[in-house]
């Protein structure tokens, strides 16, 4: 093993690559030396929780397939970006690192050269974006050890372009929301929250707001995702058994499920191992991105001064609480009908005119549904937070049915995308990499 | 050290904004940075955090105030340093008097 073998080694280990871009970054700071080491280090274990939260959710909805296949006759795909992102890594965690840190000076290229001047905050769906692009990317036009650089080259072009488009894109109706334009969106919804705040301005009147509804107290805990998360799943998983029981029987249900346990309560430990799971996984991104944020944020203020920062979905929630909930409820709704369309359209197989079919996933109706109900109710009071939550759970759903005929070749089980911008160009490129069979 | 969480819906991305935030405003008011640390976390394992400190969006404010006698600080804009000067940092100097 010579000298030049460790060095490729080590430079291929995503986890360290991770934490070189922190130490850059830590360095650049000119942190104490004691908090370079502790920060490099703590991005580097984020990176292994990362992967092991993935173990967990595997062997959490493994058993779900079997069901799905036996009771239903077709697979369903979770869009839960953070367990997709995990378990990717195994397979393209060096380039997907590569993309992620060249992504960010594309972002500050581009903000500085161009009149999107606009530096992207949201660390973890800036990794989301540069796993969908380079998956895809990777698996298609991209394959093979020669096209690594033009894979990672072109890939980072794509996020780092998504990171100043999409926010730019916001800013009008950002503005109608916080009624300042000191930032703007930085989430990978923005295709929604556009849509929500157009068609707000049509259809109602902001002065009939949503905050002046009084929800009951109680209605709090759905504040929670990762408890909707888990509660959505045991309902998920004791649907496909009871569709698998009524196929072959409790035996071979009990047996796909894997415990000798009564079934429903396997199903009740299995989903919430699922909602463990992506806890884990929670935990690896936010040490992953503790000491990347902050630095790009230094970065960014010395090369772009006069940008707008484009921020997580969550600082408008402060500005519609209760349009929040009406928006997710709403998207609840569209996702169900979606998944009803793709199902009737599909005729029982995995794979049809509307791509897959797409699970529920809490997360995202909260985050993408609750911001379109704020960017709705902001221009059109109760009726565009409706409206805009709905064809958000509508859209999303229906746009990670049409990517995951890309998605699906990187061959993760019943895993996908979520966010409404990701469909949008997960289905771009699916299409234009789908021409160069 | 005062140990402070950062405290959003899913423990990402707004929550490093206030983490950032925090960070930037005690360094300005002359704290040095051995003397705090700020943890991001979500509202479903807040609890098993024990902070000195929580400081989060008004969307949280009540929720973690109800469970734990550990003081809580809301904010209604995330990203703004002055609303977090305002609000946060009158009471990191009295938790920080008092430990010493």
């Amino acid at each position: 093993m010579s000298l030049l073998d460790v060095v490729v080694q080590i430079m291929s280990k995503p986890s360290i690559l991770v934490g070189l871009i922190a130490m850059v970054g830590l360095l650049s700071l000119k942190k104490p030396f004691e908090i370079v080491v502790s920060g490099t280090l703590k991005t580097i274990i984020g990176f292994i929780i990362l992967g092991g939260g993935a173990g967990i959710v595997i062997s959490a909805i493994l058993p779900l397939g079997d069901l799905m296949m036996k009771g239903f006759g077709l697979q369903g795909a979770l869009p839960v970006n953070e367990v997709f992102v995990a378990e990717a890594q195994k397979l393209y965690g060096t380039q997907i690192s590569l993309v992620f840190f060249f992504a960010f000076l594309i972002n500050l290229i581009l903000a500085r050269f161009t009149p999107m001047k606009y530096v992207f905050l949201t660390g973890h769906h800036t990794l989301f974006a540069a796993t969908l692009v380079t998956g895809i990317l990777g698996l298609t036009v991209f394959k093979g050890a020669g096209s690594e650089i033009a894979l990672i080259a072109v890939s980072a072009l794509i996020v780092g372009f998504m990171m100043v488009f999409f926010p730019w894109l916001s800013a009008p109706f950002m503005e109608k929301v916080i009624g300042t334009k000191d930032f703007v969106m930085g989430h990978f919804g923005t295709t929604n929250y556009v849509l929500s705040g157009w068609l707000g301005e049509k259809i109602g009147d902001p002065k009939e707001s949503t905050e002046n509804i009084k929800f009951p107290a109680w209605i709090g805990f759905m504040r929670e995702p990762l408890i909707a998360m888990g509660f959505v799943m045991f309902i998920i998983y004791l649907i496909a058994a009871i569709a698998a029981i009524s196929a072959v029987g409790v035996e071979e249900t009990m047996k796909m499920l894997g415990s000798g346990d009564a079934w429903w309560l396997t199903s009740f430990i299995l989903a919430l191992t699922f909602a463990g799971g992506v806890g884990v996984i929670l935990l690896g991104v936010r040490m992953i991105l503790a000491d990347i944020v902050p630095a790009f944020r230094g970065f960014a203020e010395k090369i772009v001064p006069n940008a707008t920062p484009a921020l997580d979905c969550p600082v408008v929630f402060p500005y519609g609480q209760n349009a929040v909930l009406v928006g997710y409820i709403s998207s609840i709704v569209g996702g169900l009908v979606a998944l009803g369309l793709q199902i009737a359209v599909n005729g029982g197989a995995t794979m049809g005119l509307l791509g897959g079919v797409i699970l529920p996933s809490m997360i995202i109706h909260f985050f993408v549904g609750g911001t379109s109900g704020v960017f709705g109710n902001a221009t059109g009071g109760w009726k565009g937070s409706v409206l805009g939550g709905f064809l958000t759970g509508l859209l999303f759903t229906l746009l990670a049915g049409t990517a995951l005929r890309a998605i699906g070749a990187i061959g993760i089980p019943n895993s996908t995308f979520g966010d409404t911008d990701f469909g949008v160009v997960g289905s771009i490129l699916a299409f234009i990499t789908g021409l160069f069979k | 050290m005062i140990k402070i969480a950062a405290i959003c819906g899913m423990g990402l991305g707004s929550g490093l904004l206030v983490k950032m935030g925090v960070e930037r405003v005690l360094k300005r008011n002359g704290i040095d940075e051995r003397d705090f640390s700020v943890e991001v976390g979500d509202i479903s394992t807040a609890k098993s955090l024990w902070p000195d400190i929580f400081v989060t969006s008004t969307e949280f404010g009540a929720r973690l105030k109800e469970s734990q006698d550990i003081p809580v600080i809301e904010v209604h804009n995330l990203f703004d340093e002055k609303e977090i000067e305002a609000a946060f940092v009158p009471a990191f100097k009295e938790l920080l008097a008092n430990k010493k």
